[in-house]
């Protein structure tokens, strides 16, 4: 409830108080949005928990798994689809808080070369930033992607 | 002695429910907070004691310091809210309503919510001034594209058999509009209608801290740059609760206008 009350605030406009302990730095970047990513993924994990069917654990008993065999062959693959999502849903808000944080305040990346660019007005370059920032977008896709493959296999 | 025993377990009844849980973890981080202000243990000009950050609190309430600050960002997120909306609304039916033209919009779509709308900002300036019109724009454009991808989810919760079957009825196309297409979307509207005045509120409010000359976003980074942190943090503070509870009034409303809650995913797709 108070993480779904925190989500719903705009945290983004707390940046000020990061500026000032960690600097004008990339760290400051770092620590505001890890904030963002941290509340999806803490919430999909947790229903993640909450919604693994007890049939497949009385199965797991069943087959006198150890613990870690259960953990491994039933809890892991019930609950990475969600968690996987929770990262995936992570990754847009993380996306859009460093970059609107380094156009807004302009430390460095490429927001801060977005602004710079629609500044002098180019809008090819803006275009291509806007390109660049969806391909990014889609990189960290794919490795999410792979790796929850590789989990669920 | 048995009297206490029994008022202690009912106070710790009382804490073990999630308000009272809630309440602890409230109360424990301003008595943390407190100690780390009052002590200097850490920063001490970053943790200024709870006792300044509430006057200054009390200070926005009682007095119309901030009245031009608060009517220029409501006109902002509420008109961007509106004309998000005003767009995204129709918008999501028509894509939603063909299935062809769903499969080229979507992915478009979703690629393009995962921009941070702030960075289109300077175009903004160029057309419409430092006002408060520019920021207006970044506010509709960040909840269109919540309002718009839920839209269309809700229409695509509308199954074939639906229209089937409702094609068999022999109803008209208002029928079909009125009785099987509006139940299905309204609540998936109403939830985009919601996550879009977060997103509009995030957009306007950050426009305002880069360019600007009035505004609640504004007032932050001029706190921020004279480095006045106890009139900072209560200013958040006040912009928090302010969209807590415009988001709970709408929560409100909704379920009033909608009696029959549809499950639909409440934490938001896409801010």
């Amino acid at each position: 409830m108070l993480l779904a009350a925190l989500f719903s605030s705009p945290i983004i406009l707390a940046y000020p108080i990061f500026l000032v302990t960690f600097g004008r730095t990339s760290a400051a970047v770092i620590a505001l949005s890890s904030i963002f990513g941290l509340i999806p993924i803490i919430m999909n994990t947790k229903s993640a928990f909450q919604q693994v069917n007890p049939v497949l654990l009385e199965v797991g008993a069943s087959m006198n798994l150890s613990r870690r065999q259960m953990f491994r062959h039933i809890l892991l693959p019930a609950v990475a689809p969600t968690i996987f999502s929770g990262f995936r849903l992570g990754l847009t808000y993380i996306l859009k808080s460093v970059l609107g944080l380094e156009y807004v305040v302009q430390i460095g990346g490429v927001g801060m070369w977005l602004s710079d660019a629609a500044f002098r007005f180019e809008v090819g370059e803006v275009y291509a930033g806007l390109v660049g920032t969806i391909l990014l977008s889609v990189m960290f896709l794919y490795v999410i992607n792979r790796t929850e493959v590789l989990v669920r296999r | 002695m048995n009297g206490v025993q029994q008022t202690g377990a009912s106070l710790a009844a009382s804490v073990q429910t999630p308000a009272g849980v809630q309440t602890l973890t409230v109360v424990g981080a301003v008595i943390v907070w407190e100690l780390i202000g009052r002590t200097g243990l850490l920063f001490p000009e970053l943790f200024p004691s709870v006792v300044g950050i509430l006057q200054s609190f009390w200070i926005y309430v009682t007095t119309p310091l901030l009245i031009p600050h608060l009517k220029a960002s409501l006109y902002e997120v509420g008109g961007g809210l509106f004309l998000g909306a005003l767009c995204g609304i129709p918008l999501g039916v028509i894509f939603g309503s063909q299935r062809s033209l769903m499969r080229v919009m979507e992915p478009i779509i979703l690629y393009l919510a995962v921009v941070p709308k702030i960075i289109i900002f300077p175009i903004f300036i160029l057309f419409l001034g430092i006002g408060t019109g520019s920021k207006l724009a970044v506010g509709a454009i960040a909840a269109f594209f919540p309002i718009v991808l839920l839209t269309i989810a809700g229409m695509r919760e509308v199954k074939p058999v639906y229209l089937d079957v409702a094609r068999t009825l022999r109803a008209s196309r208002l029928q079909l509009a009125t009785k099987v297409y509006l139940p299905a979307i309204t609540g998936y509207v109403f939830t985009g209608v919601r996550i879009g005045l977060g997103a509009s509120v995030t957009g306007a409010l950050l426009a305002e801290t880069k360019v600007a000359k009035a505004g609640l976003g504004f007032m932050i980074v001029e706190y921020y740059s004279q480095f006045r942190m106890a009139d900072m943090y209560s200013l958040l503070l006040f912009i928090f609760i302010l969209a807590a509870v415009a988001n709970w009034a709408m929560k409100l409303v909704f379920s009033l206008l909608l009696p029959l809650p549809r499950s639909t995913q409440d934490a938001g797709v896409f801010f």
